[in-house]
């Protein structure tokens, strides 16, 4: 038998699930593949103990193994993760050190001491758990090719999260490397359940070979329940029920050994948390924080008394999404919309780590349709309807980058380079044209005609073969690799020295020494600001501000949003069938009483007046993104015509077109502005007016290597070289119109913030679709919050807007007291 | 164009970011930082080739356009040590024979090679601080001005608020009782929101045109402190 085998079936007394045994066959064949079973399944031991076995069968001789050096370089192990790679080299070395096999195991990541990589630098340990950014600096050396020359398997783990990034193509261009050196190498993937597992496999093995995918059986059970609210408001609007749902919140982390309390946003995190402490005093020092801008050590510092068991509960948010294993949570709970279906299983599946036990979430709606949202997830996720994460298209920054790094791993010859690319997913269509670019863009700056002078990254050094142009490149370059970008971080500490962790510039500008701010769970005050630090002391007192990240704003998914419509649905036929629906009956009768529950099959689009002009609001149920896109689209088409201010609002239900005039449109005329003919130009033409295209081009101009890395005491020299994304999407706008990146900034936003597939398949998708036009006495359910919304734009302080709609809320329902008899609305319906 | 009364002395606000002492017939703008383009390239950075020569051509216009009889730039003139060779010296050189104005600079932060740079060259350097008819020229703004002062170096910008919650930055001159700040005329330089007093007279340069934001102040002109080192 072989030693592997005996370990994990005597010595740990496991039985090999099916999925595994069926990964260690393909393994042993050679094969490649992605494996995908739920959380706690075994899945790292399907990929990683066959390469133990093969070992094993190809040095039998168990005697000679104490004298043997540990084997360089066999395997990478990349993982999204630097917190999780931890736990990883841990779990991998179990069966080496109880076996004594002569492998060694060690991480390379961002936190490893300099003297370990150089170690590593002239030899390999057997196994290297390492990021994709690390992966990619190895690959930066001149003698990569050497280093690697032993390597049998890659495995690339949670690759779900890593796929539809920037991240996954700078991974699949480092694979596309590695197979052209080691032609049988074998690439294996772990990933949670997608709704586009075959597309995931493909995207990571490119053209290599077919491979595999192996699923493990999904028997995990999930149960989603929801808090509900003492009473319903009929006038929901975003952002202020949650913290009155506290007290039942805190009851249910009361019951619970140790809870993960999950919000959609930073912000939010530190409103709970301070809100969660404030009541509950004595539980100061078992709740903690962690969110993504808190210092790397405080967080570390939370995860390990977390794991320890030691926290009563954690506040926070994605951050906590991944792998690490915290046994001892036995409680989850999800406070505002879940987003997505997906997204709700992962975190629901912190609890209940163990096979078979049950994965528990409390669902905190921090407004009544959110109710409705999560009797949705619940139907999506029994049915597993999962959504699909997109692989991205060929993002020439990250090729860019690619081809300098391999510029300096020894250099590259352009035909065979060429082919290496398109091998990947991301870069199978890549045109010669763009290739071509690509390859000006690092020698000279553009194409012949728009060279510029004195500038050189990467050198022909004839025969088509291309290397770094300087040592002083080569530096700048590893300081740059990677495609994680922030905001302009400016970081937080306290005079005495320790670090909290960073906020947004555009936060810190708003702030004059001595105003207060919430961070970090603390209440801080500015003292002064230096050279992108923020010096801040603990203050005393209760009015002060949060903090607001860039981005915390997901998108209501399409699957939920459509399980979504389905519960519309159902309740405009009567059926109330969960617990959450029949609680916000009053809600959806009042919105059936001055208006229509819309059916899938229909688009309504209500209207009213007031002292603010015409509103109208329409409900597509696609996801704010792609409403954002959609009211830009219509306004644009709208003030073609005639010249008018048309002011947008979205939520993830529908947008808001507010305007001084009323534009008199009959469904034929909503159907004009909805047509999918031309999208593309009109969009194209509503972005160049926005800033949308200038905001897509931070990220671009960082991972392009426009904008060079900062560190903090940096030499006056390397501050003369500072510039703005802003300045350089002006001067290449000005100057190199034909420049690829700029395109890729507008296609980026057509892709990624507008979600252009989406929106295109919903213009289509309208041509089916009743349209439902309804004239509003006054404000229904569903435009409320949108009306609430746009109020807040134009109120910048918030307390006042509060108040403004909760006044306004008040009046509404009690002019609607009681429910009327008679239907006051215009109902007219077009495409029968 | 705009005209303005500051410190007992006319002056005419240029779109192209030039302000034209009228009293004086004098232009002055700041912060050119010519070669700026070329020292990112030579550090492996690509910025194409264009914004001397865009540079120059505003700064000519400007000449043109308000018949002025002597430039006077504020500093930041160059943005790093310029070689020979490079583009923007070539460019520059060519333009300064070209045009009829005496061109004086006082010297920025940025300018510690720059009298050396220019000897062949009909440029003249004056001390950090130029006074003329009671005003004084320099390139940094002093925390307290002794007398109406002139000054650069901040690249200031204010944020405007458009629809839905779009909102843009764009340069600015500011005007306040002691102290009037010019936008950079640089083409490839950078802004910095500034943080005006209630009674500044604040006007935005935006495509061309001059926005008097003292007389119709939309919601939010005033934006953050500036927080980073400056270019």
């Amino acid at each position: 038998m072989n030693p592997v085998l005996d370990w994990f079936e005597n010595t740990r007394g496991w039985q090999p699930m099916p999925f595994q045994r069926e990964a260690w066959d393909a393994f042993a064949a050679g094969e490649s593949g992605l494996v995908n079973a739920p959380t706690g399944m075994g899945k790292t031991h399907a990929v990683w103990l066959p390469n133990l076995m093969r070992w094993c069968d190809e040095h039998p001789d168990r005697a000679g193994w104490t004298e043997m050096k540990p084997v360089a370089g066999t395997l990478l192990w990349i993982t999204p993760l630097r917190a999780l790679a931890n736990d990883t080299a841990a779990t991998l070395a179990e069966p080496v050190d109880e076996l004594g096999l002569p492998w060694s195991i060690e991480l390379r990541t961002g936190d490893t001491s300099s003297t370990v990589r150089k170690r590593q630098r002239t030899r390999l340990p057997s196994a290297l758990v390492t990021t994709p950014e690390s992966l990619s600096l190895l690959l930066s050396y001149s003698d990569a090719r050497r280093h690697f020359r032993a390597l049998r398997c890659v495995v690339v783990d949670e690759w779900h999260e890593l796929m539809s990034s920037k991240r996954g193509t700078q991974t699949e261009l480092c694979l596309a490397r590695l197979r052209q050196w080691n032609p049988s190498l074998q690439t294996w993937g772990l990933s949670a359940t997608l709704g586009n597992l075959e597309q995931a496999r493909d995207v990571l093995l490119g053209s290599s070979d077919p491979g595999r995918l192996i699923r493990g059986e999904d028997h995990k059970q999930i149960a989603i329940d929801t808090l509900e609210p003492d009473d319903v408001e009929r006038y929901p609007w975003a952002g202020h029920l949650g913290i009155k749902l506290l007290p039942k919140a805190i009851d249910a982390i009361e019951a619970g050994n140790s809870t993960l309390l999950f919000t959609n946003t930073r912000s939010q995190v530190e409103l709970w948390f301070e809100a969660l402490v404030k009541a509950r005093p004595d539980w100061l020092g078992q709740v903690a924080l962690h969110h993504g801008s808190l210092d790397r050590k405080l967080r570390k510092q939370v995860e390990d008394l977390l794991r320890a068991g030691k926290l009563k509960c954690v506040v926070c948010t994605s951050s906590l999404d991944l792998g690490v294993d915290f046994s001892p949570v036995d409680r989850v709970i999800q406070v505002g919309s879940p987003k997505g279906v997906a997204r709700l299983m992962q975190r629901a599946g912190r609890s209940g780590h163990q096979p078979g036990a049950v994965s528990r979430i409390i669902g905190v709606p921090t407004h009544s349709f959110e109710l409705i949202e999560f009797a949705a997830a619940r139907d999506a996720a029994e049915r597993r309807d999962i959504e699909s994460r997109p692989p991205l298209d060929r993002p020439l920054d990250v090729l860019v980058q690619h081809l300098v790094t391999v510029a300096m791993g020894g250099g590259f010859e352009a035909w065979a380079m060429l082919e290496e690319v398109r091998s990947t997913y991301a870069f199978a269509d890549l045109t010669d044209q763009e290739w071509q670019w690509c390859l000006d863009f690092i020698t000279r700056g553009g194409p012949a005609l728009t060279a510029y002078p004195q500038y050189a990254r990467v050198v022909e050094l004839g025969d088509r073969r291309y290397g770094v142009a300087s040592a002083r490149i080569a530096r700048t370059h590893r300081l740059g690799i990677g495609t994680i970008t922030s905001d302009s971080a400016i970081k937080v500490k306290f005079l005495s020295g320790r670090t909290l962790g960073t906020v947004e510039e555009n936060f810190v500008g708003y702030l004059k020494p001595g105003d207060r701010f919430v961070f970090a769970g603390h209440l801080l005050e500015l003292v002064r600001v230096r050279q992108m630090i923020a010096y801040v002391r603990k203050a005393k007192g209760r009015k002060a501000t949060v903090p607001r990240w860039q981005g915390g704003k997901s998108p209501l998914s399409t699957q939920l949003a459509d399980a979504v419509r389905q519960r519309f649905r159902l309740a405009r036929e009567g059926v109330l069938d969960a617990p959450e629906m029949r609680h916000v009956e009053p809600l959806l009768r009042r919105q059936a009483e001055h208006s229509v529950i819309p059916n899938p099959d229909e688009l309504l689009i209500e209207t009213t007046k007031t002292r603010e002009g015409w509103h109208h609001f329409l409900y597509p149920f696609l996801g704010r993104l792609v409403h954002e896109g959609l009211g830009a689209l219509i306004a644009h088409r709208l003030t073609r015509e005639q010249p008018r201010s048309i002011n947008i609002t979205v939520n993830d239900y529908g947008f808001e077109l507010l305007c001084a005039d009323p534009f008199d449109l009959a469904p034929d005329g909503w159907r004009n502005v909805l047509t999918s003919d031309a999208l593309l130009d009109d969009l194209l033409a509503c972005i160049d007016t926005t800033q949308l295209a200038r905001r897509q081009f931070r990220e671009i101009a960082r991972v392009a290597g426009l904008i060079l890395p900062t560190f903090p005491g940096e030499s006056r020299s390397s501050r003369q070289l500072q510039a703005s994304s802003d300045m350089f999407y002006d001067v290449l706008t000005d100057f190199d119109p034909g420049n690829m990146l700029l395109d890729q900034a507008r296609r980026e936003v057509l892709e990624r913030q507008l979600e252009v597939r989406r929106l295109r398949e919903a213009l289509d998708r309208l041509n089916d679709q009743t349209i439902v036009p309804v004239t509003l006495e006054r404000l229904s359910p569903l435009s409320f919050p949108l009306w609430a919304e746009h109020l807040r734009e134009q109120h910048v302080s918030s307390e006042k807007w509060g108040d403004r709609v909760r006044k306004m809320a008040m009046s509404l329902e009690t002019q609607s007291d009681p429910p009327r008899t008679t239907k006051r609305r215009k109902r007219s319906s077009a495409n029968a | 164009m705009l005209d303005l009364e500051w410190a007992d002395q006319h002056w005419r606000l240029h779109p192209h970011r030039g302000l034209f002492w009228i009293d004086r017939q004098t232009l002055i703008v700041t912060d050119t930082h010519f070669g700026k383009a070329d020292h990112f390239r030579r550090a492996g950075v690509p910025v194409p080739v264009g914004a001397t020569q865009a540079t120059l051509d505003r700064i000519g216009t400007m000449l043109t356009d308000t018949g002025a009889t002597r430039l006077i730039v504020l500093g930041d003139f160059f943005h790093a040590s310029v070689t020979p060779d490079d583009h923007a010296l070539v460019t520059l050189e060519q333009w300064l024979r070209h045009i009829e104005v005496p061109v004086v600079v006082v010297p920025g932060n940025h300018d510690r090679h720059g009298a050396a740079i220019t000897r062949q060259l009909p440029v003249t350097w004056t001390d950090a601080a130029w006074h003329e008819d009671g005003i004084t020229l320099r390139h940094h703004p002093p925390d307290a001005p002794e007398g109406p002062t002139l000054a650069g170096h901040l690249h200031p910008a204010v944020r405007l608020a458009g629809q839905a919650r779009s909102s843009m930055r764009v340069p600015c001159f500011c005007f306040k009782p002691m102290l009037g700040l010019l936008p950079a005329v640089g083409a490839f330089t950078g802004m910095h929101p500034i943080r005006p007093a209630s009674r500044d007279r604040v006007i935005a340069v935006g495509d061309g045109e001059l926005i008097d934001l003292t007389t119709h102040r939309p919601v939010a002109t005033v934006a953050a402190a500036p927080t980073t080192p400056r270019p």
